[in-house]
């Protein structure tokens, strides 16, 4: 069995996977983000004002950045995916910055992050 | 009864556990011990000392705020990662390790391979935990029926009255009135966890009442099986199994206060682990025990990090946010993509170069801690045990024609129709579980004992094994071979935690000789021996510990055979 995994596991990291379409990457890109985003428990512990809906408003900031920075035709996932992910990330960080507010400053682990 | 009572509610509404919560509060707390590595990562990345947090991040691109929690998301959405399960958080390839660490609130927290695996040891027991408390919980509901047939009658006789309150409360009063004078205690149609009468009768009434609803959860027994006992303070069987019920708890507190950072300290756990829980939970402890010798670092781990770790550079450069550095890292981290597959080119490029390798040595050895996720096999039977848990009474009509699942993974991969079958056929889904768990490894392990080991003779291959211990941390593993007939392969605990191979002649029992310069170099040998060797590790320190407890098992006259666990 784990010469079968290592094998697989050799596999993933050394093949290259073959480059996916723009609106398939940008659709899971969506779900995984909001998945990842809308969980952070250090952004709602350290800031208050997010919409009440939150895979919603950032879904749709996700479509928004996304048509700000140009992807693409094609997106081959590994660090280049990711860091295109990076800066739609950021943008909608921006974007969520005009309404948030920062909250609990004295908790070390929102002082380190606000 | 009223907290009993009480309590009961969300039980039946699925309201999720405090385990995430209880992960991440032991996550925080250790995260002090991790704060030095995250330095180190960060004077690689032009952090650290000299930087405040906003420059650093935006040294690496990342923002802060929001916005620098919305990069490190977009970054793992971007390559399609999800961390599903936080348990994992500290498992993770080098790839990741930037973004993540720092993060500590979220991720970071996450403590050394040994720590993250004591933990997978205290997810086990927790299964074994649960399975125990079902078995006292079951063993209870069983004896409560069959002492209580007055209460099975009562129950019965209830459920016309849920029936009639459903259709007219007022017809259902009367016939309460007539319950509580035939029975002397007063259950509630509403609300069944309500109940006005002694407390020893409405406790063993709920539980014959409940047992017999079509909804009736194993949880019930697993969360109440203590409670309940109580009831039968003087029952033997009632008192076994609450005495292992308390050695699991009593380790399980102690991994949560314990420190464990090495192989020694892994090897000792898994001992003890072995002692308390049921054998159905050995193939996952077996697993477990094959991850903590492959998460320590290893030559060949750090081959296999370098290829990533370029990446990881890579990214920042084109980033383009390493202009803006104050120190001269830019060029530190030029010099070291070319190397970082292959940093023994350095001596080849002088000084820049030498300071790139140090820092790629420092990279590599923090990623290396933080190991690779795609390697954890995980087997959580707990998560599919609630889930399938309604399918755990008997069904009627099995599909006799489906062949047996092999094993417990491949179960666990069905779809939910498929496991119905296969729990149908056992009779209900802890006898599934078991006979999935008995089909791993069928043979039996024969020990006997050494002045400072233990010899094993695998049935199954009729292989034998060596293991030596040094003041009771294993040492060395020497095992003779099944791959190639005659050369087996032998493995040395260093006392850094690393783990060195070397090849092995073997003839016969016991009997080992070291090839010269054969070192185990492959990661698919390295693969091989290690799960060879987690099969054994459980027999060898169930035997050792027999080997010191009873001396009658070694002594000048020889050794005698038995089976870890039985004394012949």
């Amino acid at each position: 069995m784990y010469i079968f995994i290592s094998t697989l596991l050799l596999f993933s990291l050394s093949s290259s996977a073959a480059p996916e379409d723009r609106e398939d990457w940008l659709d899971n890109f969506k779900k995984t983000f909001i998945e990842n985003f809308c969980e952070a428990p250090e952004v709602f512990n350290c800031y208050s004002n997010f919409s009440p809906n939150c895979p919603e408003d950032v879904g749709a900031k996700v479509i928004f950045c996304s048509k700000k920075i140009q992807l693409p035709l094609k997106i081959k996932l590994g660090p280049e995916s990711g860091l295109l992910g990076a800066d739609i990330g950021r943008c909608v960080g921006r974007e969520l910055e005009k309404t948030v507010k920062k909250k609990n400053a004295g908790d070390p682990k929102c002082k380190s992050l606000l | 009864m009223q907290k009993l009572a009480l309590s009961l509610i969300p039980l039946f509404f699925g309201v999720p556990t405090l385990a995430y919560a209880d992960y991440r509060k032991a996550c925080d707390e250790k995260f002090e011990a991790l704060k030095p590595k995250i330095d180190e990562l960060k004077k690689v990345v032009g952090c650290g000392s000299g930087f405040t947090v906003d420059e650093c991040r935006e040294n690496i691109g990342i923002g802060v705020g929001v916005a620098a929690v919305a990069t490190a998301a977009g970054y793992k959405a971007g390559r399609n990662l999800v961390f599903k399960k936080p348990g994992f958080c500290g498992i993770k390839g080098a790839e990741y390790i930037i973004y993540e660490l720092l993060f500590p609130s979220a991720y970071a927290a996450c403590d050394s391979p040994a720590a993250s695996l004591a933990r997978e040891v205290d997810d086990v027991l927790s299964d074994d935990e649960k399975l125990k408390k079902y078995q006292l919980g079951n063993h209870i509901k069983e004896k409560i029926i069959a002492d209580n047939p007055t209460l099975v009658s009562a129950a019965k006789e209830y459920e016309d009255i849920v029936k009639a309150h459903l259709n007219s409360s007022q017809k259902s009063n009367s016939l309460l009135a007539e319950f509580e004078k035939k029975y002397g205690f007063r259950p509630n149609p509403s609300n069944i966890q309500h109940c006005t009468g002694a407390k020893d009768i409405c406790d063993k009434f709920i539980m014959i009442a409940f047992s017999k609803r079509p909804n009736f959860s194993p949880s019930f027994l697993v969360n109440w099986a203590k409670e309940y006992a109580a009831l039968y303070p003087n029952d033997t069987h009632v008192a076994n199994e609450l005495s292992a019920l308390k050695k699991v708890e009593a380790l399980r507190k102690k991994i949560a206060t314990g420190v464990y950072a090495s192989v020694a300290d892994l090897t000792n756990l898994i001992q003890e682990a072995s002692k308390v829980m049921n054998t159905a939970f050995s193939e996952r402890l077996t697993h477990t025990v094959a991850r903590a010798i492959k998460a320590f670092p290893t030559a060949e781990n750090l081959k296999k990090l370098g290829s990533n770790l370029q990446d990881s550079f890579a990214g920042f450069i084109k980033e383009g946010t390493l202009t803006k550095l104050k120190m001269g890292i830019p060029a530190v981290i030029a010099a070291l993509l070319p190397l970082a597959s292959n940093a023994a080119t350095c001596s080849e490029t002088g000084k820049a170069c030498k300071a790139a390798k140090e820092t790629v040595d420092t990279a590599l050895k923090i990623a290396d801690e933080a190991t690779d996720a795609n390697k954890v096999l995980s087997i959580k039977s707990l998560g599919c045990a609630e889930r399938y848990s309604q399918y755990s009474t008997v069904q009627e009509n099995c599909k006799e024609t489906i062949a047996f699942t092999p094993n417990m993974k491949t179960f666990l991969l069905l779809d939910p129709d498929a496991q119905k079958d296969e729990i149908c056929r056992s009779g209900n889904f802890e006898n599934a579980v078991r006979a999935l768990y008995a089909k791993t490894y069928s043979g039996t392990m024969q020990a006997s004992c050494e002045a400072n080991g233990v010899i094993l003779k695998d049935s199954k291959t009729g292989t034998y094994s060596r293991f030596t211990f040094s003041n009771d941390h294993l040492t060395t593993v020497d095992v003779s071979g099944r791959i190639v007939a005659s050369t087996g392969y032998g493995l040395f605990f260093n006392p850094d935690g690393t783990l060195s191979g070397m090849k092995i002649k073997s003839s016969g029992r016991g009997t080992f000789t070291y090839l010269d310069s054969k070192k185990i170099e492959t990661s698919d040998e390295a693969d091989l021996y290690t799960e060879d060797l987690a099969t054994r590790l459980p027999s060898a320190l169930q035997s050792w510990e027999q080997c010191k407890a009873d001396p009658t098992l070694s002594n000048s006259q020889g050794t005698k055979t038995f089976t870890p666990g039985v004394v012949k």
